[in-house]
């Protein structure tokens, strides 16, 4: 501040605010304070990052001719200084269009518009054009007025233009009809993004509870919304013209003795459920004539749905895990390199509407920044060789541990697998065993996993969240693993596609009954006790991870069992609406916030990578099981072939047998080409690779040169300081001492900016060396 | 929702549409939201400009520690009172829809306390305290140590203060500034 204090007395009281620095890289081609001001502002973005179409837009030079442009027109005004400066500050006047900088104050509408009149594109009367240039306006950082302002002038101007512009009869009815049509699509689309679902429950979410709880709605409601995908199109393509075969045909499936018996049917999936059009056995294998020359093949449409759905899946799953992952990896750096900056200002979730709530942040914060200043003092305490070494130990046997849990709880489900068929008995309660096992084990040992990784002491509460996670997923992994491979042994016994559909529609009932209605009804009654007990029992924290992760099971259930069971589309989008107002009810009534700081989009990200994941798994088992598990002889649509893909082969590849298609992607099937494609993408990987690797390198560079440009702005602080302390030259003695030093060489003297030259040799020296 | 369309015409919710971040749908909501926070004023003057304490009953606003500083950044008239507009952009800014720098930009206005363009140590300090909150104590030793690792984190040309593309590079590289930094109308 010292400095500043004394920059004052040269330039005019009204300076105190310019930063005198960055003043070494560009030709300073006038005297005087206006050249300090011209170079301040104009380096502050040099880091700015390329234009669109890659080249490099605003080199230094570029500004310095637009700046000096713009402060000749601020000469002209009778403004202070101060005036004209503190608009110029980079912070609030400056804006990009195409990456070059534009800068103006509230009083420069007109300059802002001149501005945006100066690019073409943005100045078109097309449709397109006014696009542009209501986007540019709308993304200006600035008051409603201003911009409104800057859109009148710009109109007027556009008409004049348009005025001068003679225009064709087919031009003018091209942009009108344009304009309709942009019109419509426009209220079409913002009718739609009015329907946003749950709104208003979120709102009171997130108001709660802050946008950490809101980000387990959101997955759910994603995952919601994708299901509703699947079962239009199930419903659609496979169910409907069944059902209309049925009705058509009369045929009338077996019913269930008494109403009792329905209740236990639909809750194992047995009895006249088994032969309802939920499960695969019931779909038939025919042809309906629709109109007679028009036919609808059902195992045609059922072996396409399901192709189509598991692929448009596959897509839509593994773009958002990659669009997620960008955000929150790559393009942040993986956010560990501003920990404090981004704890203080990204801190506060403004979506907080309660003050209950908002106490809670508070305290949340508070407690967090304890632990970032404790981290700090005791990254300074060195552990010992044996703390470390206990450390590691106590960490290998804790993942040895939970390692042989889950491979135990592998070996115990098949063999309980094996002992139920051995029985054979399918009465109601045998039938439940396994998925209540499954459910009951599963829950008990995400309640051990967690102990464990809290007894591991891990340093962040983040990286106990992702070993906590990355042990859950294992462990749904395992579990769905060895009941799939359990099934395909048994693929040979009658009908075995249904039975299939049937554990999978009992794993997904137990799941809802035991993990949702349980769980919530537990924290319920934590959360009634609380209030009548509150020092023996404590509220009930909202378990976002391990709630999050019970979606991906879910998830994953459902992608393993539609191809058995296209319906259970239908079941698993009702259970989530369930899940969903269960779920906000019991947060709201019962729980609380939990008590760490959420990071929520990197562990959303990971949510994503394990969908995938599971995704991934289900695709390749079901690609075996389409290709190499003959399918059961007596009931569903594939009943006379021996496997499910041959009907893709036969009815649709093989209708010519020389068709193109089937000889390119017998092309394709071959080693050599398949080889020749990885080697590409290798290569690509490879180039990608070194290509983010020099551009890390660049990045360290630049960050150097910004630190050497510090430097430079302190020495020629400390110049001017000692000029003005001494209010004469004292620089002539000292440029002789220099030279008998035989420092520098100075052809001329009385001037500044004699300081600037070596300081710009030095500039150039720097980026040559770059 | 009939009787606050009949406030605006179609044209001004266009001029509205083109200038913020909204549809016409959710401009006539903001309205009602507006409304609710002084019936019988807004009802008389659909653009009537309500004082500060006014807008803090807004219940995000009302909770949030810098909800003064807010105001004031939107507030045409720099004093924290505000007219609907100024409400409906600074709502604008804190929609899904608006775009990380345009935040980053009132972000950095609102943490700016002294309005010098930089955020000084003392800004950082009263961001710090105003986070805390006046219940929970940190100590000035430990607020020291924070600005001390923010400033050597992030002040990348060393000169005591945060400068806005310093500011706007933090944010940039931030995933959950924009989940954090947002209102849901």
């Amino acid at each position: 501040m010292s400095h500043q204090g004394h920059v004052n007395a040269v330039f005019n009281a009204d300076l105190d605010r310019i930063e005198v620095a960055h003043s070494s890289t560009s030709d300073l081609h006038s005297t005087g304070s206006q050249s300090f001001l011209t170079d301040s502002h104009t380096n502050f973005r040099f880091t700015r990052a390329e234009s669109p179409d890659g080249s490099r837009v605003g080199t230094p030079s570029n500004m310095v001719r637009r700046w000096s442009q713009n402060l000749s027109k601020f000469g002209k005004g009778k403004k202070s200084i101060r005036e004209k400066t503190i608009y110029r500050l980079p912070s609030r006047k400056i804006f990009q269009v195409d990456g070059q900088l534009l800068a103006q104050s509230d009083l420069e509408v007109d300059d802002l518009a001149n501005e945006i009149e100066q690019h073409e594109y943005l100045m078109q009367d097309s449709v397109t054009g006014e696009q542009l240039r209501m986007d540019t306006i709308r993304a200006l950082p600035h008051s409603l007025a201003t911009k409104r302002q800057i859109k009148e002038r710009l109109s007027v101007s556009i008409t004049q233009h348009a005025q001068q512009e003679t225009s064709t009869v087919f031009k003018r009815t091209k942009n009108k009809t344009m304009k309709a049509v942009v019109h419509f699509w426009n209220n079409a689309t913002s009718f739609i993004g009015g329907l946003e679902l749950w709104y208003g429950s979120m709102k009171q979410i997130e108001g709660h509870f802050g946008s950490g709880v809101g980000t387990y709605f959101v997955f759910l409601r994603w995952l919601f919304l994708l299901n509703l995908y699947l079962l239009l199109f199930t419903f659609a393509f496979i169910t409907l013209p069944q059902i209309t075969y049925n009705a058509i045909e009369k045929e009338e499936s077996t019913l269930g003795n008494t109403s009792s018996d329905r209740v236990w049917d639909v809750l194992t999936g047995e009895g006249f459920m088994k032969h309802s059009i939920l499960f695969y056995g019931a779909y038939a294998n025919e042809t309906f004539k629709i109109t007679p020359p028009k036919y609808y093949s059902l195992p045609h449409a059922y072996f396409m749905t399901m192709l189509c759905l598991y692929i448009s899946t596959f897509v839509i799953i593994s773009s958002s895990m990659a669009r997620s992952y960008r955000r929150s990896f790559i393009e942040t750096s993986g956010g560990i390199r501003h920990m404090y900056t981004h704890k203080i200002f990204c801190a506060w979730d403004f979506g907080i509407s309660n003050s209950k709530a908002a106490q809670l942040k508070h305290l949340s914060i508070a407690n967090e920044l304890r632990e970032i200043l404790q981290m700090i003092n005791n990254t300074e305490i060195k552990l010992t060789k044996l703390q470390r070494f206990w450390i590691a130990c106590t960490r290998t046997t804790a993942h040895l541990l939970v390692f042989g849990m889950i491979i135990g709880l592998g070996v115990g489900m098949w063999m309980l697998l094996q002992e139920l068929a051995n029985e054979g008995d399918t009465s109601t309660w045998t039938t439940l065993y396994l998925p209540l096992s499954v459910n009951i084990t599963m829950i008990i040992l995400q309640n051990v996993f967690s102990w464990i990784a809290h007894m591991e002491d891990y340093n962040t509460p983040q990286r106990t969240l992702h070993v906590t996670l990355f042990r859950n997923f294992l462990l749904e992994a395992v579990i769905v693993g060895v009941l799939v491979y359990f099934w395909l042994q048994k693929a040979h016994s009658e009908c075995w596609e249904t039975s299939i559909g049937q554990e999978i529609y009992r794993l997904i009932l137990m799941d809802f009954i035991i993990s949702i209605l349980g769980t919530s009804a537990v924290q319920a009654c934590q959360g009634l006790l609380n209030l009548k007990y509150p020092e023996f029992i404590q509220v009930p924290e909202f378990d976002i991870s391990r709630k999050s992760l019970g979606l991906v099971y879910n998830q994953t259930l459902l992608w393993v069992g539609l191809l058995f069971a296209p319906m259970i589309a239908l079941v698993v989008t009702i259970k989530m609406i369930l899940t969903f107002y269960i779920k906000k009810l019991t947060l709201i009534y019962f729980c609380k916030t939990p008590k760490h700081v959420w990071r929520s989009a990197q562990t959303q990200t990971l949510y994503l990578v394990f969908s995938f994941l599971s995704l991934l798994g289900v695709i390749v088992a079901h690609g075996y099981i389409m290709t190499q598990v003959p399918v059961s002889k007596t009931c569903g649509p594939f009943r006379n072939k021996h496997y499910m893909f041959q009907i893709f082969i036969e009815g649709v590849l093989a209708l010519r047998a020389n068709h193109w298609v089937w000889r390119l992607i017998m092309l394709l099937a071959r080693p050599a080409v398949m080889g020749g494609i990885l080697l590409t993408m290798s290569v690509l990987v490879y180039y990608l690779r070194s290509k983010s690797k020099a551009r890390i390198g660049m990045v360290k560079l630049l960050k150097e040169m910004l630190y050497m440009e510090a430097k430079d702005k302190e020495f020629l602080l400390s110049c001017i300081t000692r000029i003005t302390q001494d209010k004469e030259w004292l620089f002539e003695d000292e440029q002789v001492k220099d030279e008998r030093r035989g420092r520098h060489n100075y052809a001329e003297s009385s001037s500044t900016w004699k300081y600037e030259r070596p300081l710009r040799n030095g500039a150039t020296i720097r980026s040559r060396r770059i | 929702m009939g009787q606050t369309k009949s406030q605006f015409s179609e044209e001004e919710l266009q001029d509205y549409e083109d200038l913020t971040f909204f549809t016409k749908k959710e401009i006539l909501f903001a309205h009602k939201k507006f409304k609710q926070l002084a019936p019988e004023k807004v009802g008389h003057n659909k653009n009537a400009k309500l004082s500060m304490n006014k807008i803090l009953q807004y219940p995000e606003l009302r909770v949030n520690p810098f909800g003064d500083r807010i105001c004031k950044v939107f507030s045409s008239s720099n004093d924290g009172d505000c007219t609907f507009e100024d409400f409906l952009d600074m709502m604008s800014v804190f929609s899904d829809a608006c775009p990380k720098a345009v935040k980053a930009e009132h972000a950095f206005r609102i943490f700016d306390f002294d309005g010098d363009d930089m955020l000084g140590i003392n800004d950082l300090k009263q961001v710090i305290e105003r986070l805390v909150g006046p219940d929970n104590c940190v100590s000035d030793n430990d607020i020291k140590q924070l600005i001390q690792n923010i400033l050597a984190e992030a002040d990348l040309d060393d000169d005591g203060a945060l400068s806005f593309p310093e500011f706007e590079h933090i944010i940039d590289k931030s995933s959950d500034f924009n989940n954090s930094f947002r209102i849901r109308l």
